[in-house]
């Protein structure tokens, strides 16, 4: 199988992701940080309901420009 | 390098709120490592439609755009649109400059960019090297998915066991067959105990030898996607793994060798930036 990142499953997980992981910077100039989650936590209650998000069209465009991504030659490789 | 007409003024959308508002803020989205590229520049539509641009320093650079806030919203369709956004830069980061540090969400540095410059001074040695760590892997995200069914029907025909405490039932009086229903779901219980934890040590040791990594994720729904799981399919295990980009394929086939099992499916997702396995900065 190949892996997927367009389906729908695939993009709730990535919000998901988005959200919880990723590098969190700490330093005096960050307004937004791991210890202070608030924005976070207010964002994640928003989707907590989500359900269908295939119904919008940017996920049609999202795709589209994957799509596109993928077919850039990685220039370090 | 880039546009540096750009105003301040085009987080448009963004709240007002005073305990929001940042000075001279930078929305950093990753960070990469500007010599794999002879590229110096990027130019992407970052959330709410803002200008995206690098700020380099010493080989490194952070993608970022300017805002006036942070990003918060009770409007579950704008959170949706910012964090496709911000992954779609991302994305778009990745395939000039190679695997990236991706940061979290509504990571917005103060101070404009001789603030995010200095920063990156700062950790510049821990940057590069993580960046060097990470160059070529890429994320990818297993959930194994079971329909416990088809093993039900099976083990109930094969399970000595069951078969006796079915047998039984069957010439028990009312108050005796009660207690022989509760044996069996009981017996029935544990053989499905059995088969997941079965599953998922399977799962681990079928894509074990071809990562760098795995971590194994908080097992639960993930934001309520129901749109793809049937009712009958219980999550089993979720992995986070690290893997070289060429192991892609090695990873798949060995994915589809779990599939061909009775019940099981498994969500395969990514590439991804290395969200789950990149270091904080700054941190002690």
């Amino acid at each position: 199988m190949e892996p997927t990142k367009n389906e729908t499953h695939a993009i709730v997980e990535f919000i998901d992701v988005l959200l919880r992981e990723g590098v969190v910077v700490q330093a005096d100039v960050v307004v937004t940080v791991a210890d202070v989650p608030l924005v976070g936590i207010s964002l994640r209650a928003a989707i907590a309901g989500m359900t269908v998000m295939t119904d919008y069209g940017m996920f049609e465009d999202w795709d589209a420009a994957h799509r596109h991504g993928e077919a850039v030659p990685n220039p370090d490789r | 390098m880039t546009d540096r007409s750009r105003s301040l003024n085009d987080a448009r959308t963004t709240a007002t709120d005073d305990e929001r508002s940042v000075r001279q803020g930078r929305y950093l989205y990753c960070v990469v490592e500007t010599t794999t590229s002879d590229t110096e520049t990027l130019s992407a539509a970052g959330i709410d439609g803002n200008s995206v641009y690098l700020i380099e320093a010493d080989g490194i650079g952070a993608v970022v755009h300017d805002c006036e806030a942070v990003y918060d919203a009770d409007d579950l369709e704008q959170v949706k649109q910012w964090v496709i956004a911000h992954q779609q830069v991302v994305d778009t980061a990745s395939d000039v400059f190679g695997t990236p540090l991706p940061m979290r969400f509504d990571t917005v540095l103060e101070g404009g960019e001789e603030s995010v410059e200095r920063w990156l001074s700062d950790h510049r040695e821990v940057i590069r090297d993580e960046l060097r760590s990470f160059a070529g892997t890429w994320e990818y995200r297993i959930t194994l998915m079971w329909d416990p069914s088809p093993f039900e029907s099976r083990i109930t025909e094969q399970d000595s066991r069951l078969q006796e405490l079915q047998q039984r039932q069957r010439q028990a009086g009312a108050g005796k067959r009660f207690l022989l229903e509760k044996q069996y779901d009981k017996r029935l219980q544990e053989l499905k105990q059995g088969q997941r934890a079965e599953l998922a040590e399977r799962l681990t040791e079928t894509v074990t030898p071809v990562v760098n990594d795995l971590a194994e994720q908080e097992s639960r729904h993930a934001l309520s996607d129901d749109t793809h799981a049937s009712a009958a399919q219980e999550q089993i295990l979720r992995v986070a793994v690290l893997a070289d980009e060429d192991a892609e394929t090695t990873l798949g086939e060995r994915l589809d060798t779990i599939v061909e099992q009775d019940g099981v499916a498994v969500r395969f997702t990514g590439p991804w930036p290395p969200y789950t396995f990149a270091p904080d900065i700054g941190s002690e």
